[in-house]
């Protein structure tokens, strides 16, 4: 009887419906021009010969005929998984003993382990030269060994990576349902059967995501394994020499097809550990309130002290270093190696342009993440371009730096693109880096907007009230710690960030992160030291700020936050 | 009479999944109709489509003789309290109140005075400058209530507004949104699942099950004369009777004949009697007393009255009867636990289903 009835004609579409269309298309625009045309150039880079001729696969036939080459590829695995094997059992027991324990001081250690996230990939290795290079003070530790290669890329790689993959487990372990202890101890479960039957339940999804992450954040980083490599190649730093140093960009982009393979299957294992990881907190629980333990604790407590020590030790020493004179045979202390002109033409014109960028990812990219991810969300019967756009926003995550960097050369550089002039701008540099991290970004801010109540638009609607003026004095208002959250994240990630802008810089908008790179390429490892200290400086000082100005906004706008319960 | 709201021949399906079915409805100038059901029924999903939030697959709506199935909710006259309230939370009870008065061609002073109108109409003068999250969860759906009603729309839609509320409050704001209602005049819809909330409130009861609508009446008429065996199963509590007709307007149940609407059934059909607790009446057995006999299975205190089950002697009937009992009944007739009785079923109280 319903197949006699016409359909219903659709509803007319608001001002308002239409505008949201037009976000959700724009952003979809970016997107394609920004990613998924440069990604497509890389891939046809990688069948051209020099000559820009479709070769077919013969630069991969080249490519794995070369064992100069593909040794790499072996090279990289066995760094990423030795990294893995530490990096994992270290943060889980760091964050077991931040969230699992009574231990005293766990804000400081939190505060301590976060330290890298101020700081670029390269100051680790920077400080490993200080400490055990061919004039270090410690050279004797590694006995007879080299820093420079496979030992001194992991051991930067864990200091490195220690802070995601802690914060991870954080996430994790604190997932705990007091209840489920209780019921198990009410149950006179032993210990050990409570391990396997509720902790490992709880955290074996986290630490499997926590592996691939850790894993494909080595195998992609550049700056460890470009200062403190040696003659050890791994794949990040083949395509720096490939494109750098030979021009080959055909075999560059064959590299970065191949770095890319490690990144899509983590990508792809993440997605499916977070399609059967199920909510394992629900409104109702209870959280997790360790029982006393004072021998627990104090164990804890040593691990955490001599991890702490490490991080300050790595930091201590590049800052340190940064300062004396002339290492090792004038150990006064001085500011001569933050003269930078001495050590290249540009002086401190990288740092003034790493600031600048920093700005500008920040100030686009939180507007278009959270104007972009409120659309999504909102607007309506637009499905398959909203998918579309959607999935392109998850991208990122399965691109590396490197490899995003490579292909905005190959594709901005082409002479037939009308874009060619953004090419060398910190304007690209800064779009660059924003779609690197985008995907964080995202889903912070669509994690914040689904926290909304869903009928706001509704309601609004129904009172005639425009979607522009409620996004502007609820939406907005509500989201704004998930919006500076975005802010503060993507200047830190934009100022320490080197992978991505290493192809894409031109002399003039070179910045603070890759000019460590190029000092330290020219011998100056002090100075370099200070450039990377400049960076943790100006990072520290952000951080600050950012702190005191979410402050201010809270108190000037979030007293309702505060008014809760009754 | 002129209609406010006309809804014609509404379906609606997701996918494969049909949650509403050619809904043909009426609503009535003033009136509070109420959409009952149990949950996934369509009444929220017809309520949806009434405010434009959801796009009916077929047929239209007609809001005071307009054609309202292509216009957008915000080219639609209603006012909508969600039952998450959807207050907002950084925003004071008064911009809260106020939030659709901003776009009306008003003064700021005549925004201020309709607030403190709304406000002291819900009983919260003074509340303005607090934030819902200070607020009980009575007074949050009350301020709910006066944001919708600030611009002063022709229809209030209420999609199950008490639901969320402790038992207490519920009954109190019930009568008080009734008589809001009243005062104001506002057609209003109120969707619910809760039948007690429906019979107390409604002018007009709207009984819907698996997208259609079992059946439309006044509160007494859908109570005392279902028209479906869902409509008499889910308004209420209800005994099922196996019984068969035995003429026009009586049936012969365990051999006695008793008086009940057939509803054409023909002599010899097989048919439900569908009684309502209060009216079996249980009498002590004494040598030579109508009715049939049982015993007293199970005696359950519900405060001002006392609901028995009664196992009748080899009735077709397995499941026991429950009969709503005063104290004073059961001090009188002497009914315990365990007892002997006999139970009588009320004249013209029972009505004839066809058995499932």
């Amino acid at each position: 009887m319903t197949a006699t009835v016409s359909p219903a004609p659709a509803q007319r579409l608001t001002g308002d419906q239409w505008a949201l269309r037009g976000l959700v298309l724009t952003l979809l625009a970016l997107f394609v021009v920004f990613l998924a045309l440069p990604l497509a150039a890389m891939l046809r880079k990688s069948f051209e010969n020099r000559d820009g001729e479709f070769v077919g696969f013969a630069n991969y036939v080249a490519y794995f005929a070369t064992p100069s080459l593909s040794i790499s590829l072996w090279n990289s695995l066995l760094v990423a998984a030795v990294t893995t094997a530490i990096v994992l059992p270290v943060a889980f027991v760091f964050a077991f003993a931040l969230t699992r324990s009574r231990m005293p001081g766990k804000a400081a250690f939190r505060a301590v382990v976060l330290i890298p996230v101020l700081a670029p990939s390269l100051l680790p290795a920077i400080a490993l030269v200080y400490l055990f290079g061919n004039q270090g003070m410690a050279r004797w530790a590694l006995m007879g060994h080299s820093i420079y290669g496979p030992i001194g890329i992991v051991i930067a790689q864990v200091f490195f990576n220690l802070p995601q993959a802690v914060m991870l487990m954080v996430a994790t372990l604190a997932m705990a349902d007091q209840r489920l202890y209780e019921s198990a101890a009410a149950l006179k479960t032993p210990r050990r059967r409570v391990w396997l039957t509720i902790t490992w339940p709880e955290v074996r999804f986290g630490l499997a995501s926590c592996a691939l992450v850790t894993f494909v954040k080595v195998i992609t980083d550049f700056g460890s394994a470009i200062v403190i490599g040696g003659g050890y190649n791994v794949l990040a730093t083949d395509i720096y020499k490939q494109v750098v140093g030979q021009l080959d960009f055909g075999m560059g982009a064959v590299i970065g097809v191949v770095l890319m393979v490690p990144a899509i299957i983590a990508f792809l294992g993440n997605q499916a550990i977070q399609r059967r990881q199920q909510a394992v907190l629900t409104a109702r629980s209870v959280p997790y309130s360790p029982p006393p333990s004072p021998a627990r604790d104090a164990w804890l407590f040593v691990f955490c002290a001599l991890v702490a020590l490490f991080m300050l030790l790595i930091l201590g020493v590049a800052v340190w270093g940064s300062f004396v004179t002339y290492w090792p045979y004038n150990l006064t202390l001085s500011l001569r190696n933050y003269d930078f002109a001495n050590f290249d033409p540009s002086g401190w014109a990288p740092f003034v342009n790493a600031v600048k960028m920093g700005l500008m990812t920040s100030a686009i990219g939180t507007v278009v993440v959270f104007v972009g991810a409120y659309a999504l969300e909102k607007v309506k019967g637009f499905g398959p371009a909203c998918a579309v756009t959607a999935t392109l926003a998850m991208v990122p995550l399965a691109v590396p730096g490197l490899v995003l960097g490579l292909s905005y050369v190959i594709f901005f550089n082409a002479r037939v693109n009308p874009l060619e002039p953004l090419m060398g701008t910190l304007l690209l540099m800064a779009i660059g880096t924003l779609v690197h991290y985008y995907t964080v970004c995202h889903l912070t801010a669509v994690t914040a907007l689904k926290q909304l109540d869903r009928e706001f638009e509704a309601v609004s609607e129904s009172l005639k009230v425009s979607l522009f003026r409620t996004f502007l004095r609820v939406t907005m208002p509500i989201c704004m710690p998930a919006i500076l959250e975005i802010a503060g994240f993507l200047f830190l990630a934009a100022m320490a960030s080197v992978s991505v802008l290493i192809f894409i810089y031109a002399p003039d908008t070179r910045v603070a992160s890759v000019a460590v790179v190029n000092i330290n390429d020219a011998g100056f490892t002090a100075a370099a030291a200070a450039m990377a200290t400049c960076i943790v400086a100006t990072c520290a000082l952000f951080k600050a700020v950012h702190g005191l100005v979410a402050h201010v906004v809270e108190r000037w706008s979030g007293a309702w936050r505060r008014s809760g319960g009754r | 009479m002129e209609h406010a709201v006309c809804i014609e021949g509404v379906t609606k399906a997701f996918g494969s999944f049909t949650a509403l079915n050619g809904v043909d409805l009426d609503i009535r100038k003033g009136e509070l109709i109420c959409f009952l059901g149990p949950s996934g029924c369509g009444k929220t999903t017809l309520l949806r489509i009434i405010a434009g939030l959801e796009q009916q697959s077929a047929g239209r709506i007609v809001q005071d003789g307009r054609d309202v199935s292509r216009l957008p909710t915000a080219e639609r006259d209603f006012g909508i309290v969600f039952q998450s309230y959807a207050l907002f939370p950084n925003l004071t009870v008064a911009a809260n109140i106020g939030y659709g008065l901003v776009n009306q061609k008003a003064s700021n002073a005549e925004r201020i005075a309709r607030v403190d109108e709304l406000l002291a109409l819900i009983g919260l003068s003074g509340s303005g400058p607090k934030y819902p999250a200070q607020l009980s969860g009575g007074q949050q759906q009350r301020v709910a209530l006066a944001r919708a009603l600030a611009t002063s729309p022709s229809l209030l839609l209420l999609d199950e507004p008490l639901s969320a509320l402790d038992a207490r409050v519920r009954l109190h704001l019930r009568g008080e949104i009734r008589a809001l209602q009243r005062r104001l005049g506002v057609t209003t819809i109120l969707v619910t699942h809760d039948q007690e909330e429906a019979l107390t409130m409604a002018d007009r009861i709207v009984v819907m099950n698996h997208g259609v609508i079992e059946q439309v009446g006044a509160p007494e008429e859908v109570y005392a004369a279902p028209r479906t065996r869902f409509a008499a199963e889910f308004v209420g509590a209800m005994n099922f009777l196996r019984a068969r007709v035995a003429g026009q307007g009586f049936a012969d149940l365990d051999g006695i004949r008793v008086d009940c609407d057939t509803r054409g059934m023909p002599a010899g059909a097989e048919a439900d009697l569908a009684v309502r607790p209060e009216d079996v009446h249980l009498l002590p057995e004494t040598p030579g007393a109508e009715g049939l006999a049982g015993s007293v299975a199970a005696l359950e205190f519900l405060g001002a009255s006392l609901r028995a089950s009664v196992q009748l002697d080899g009735s077709r009937t397995a499941r026991p009867v429950f009969c709503d009992l005063s104290r004073r009944e059961v001090a009188e007739h002497r009914i315990e636990l365990g007892g002997r009785c006999r139970a009588k079923i009320a004249r013209g109280a029972a009505v004839a289903f066809p058995c499932r």
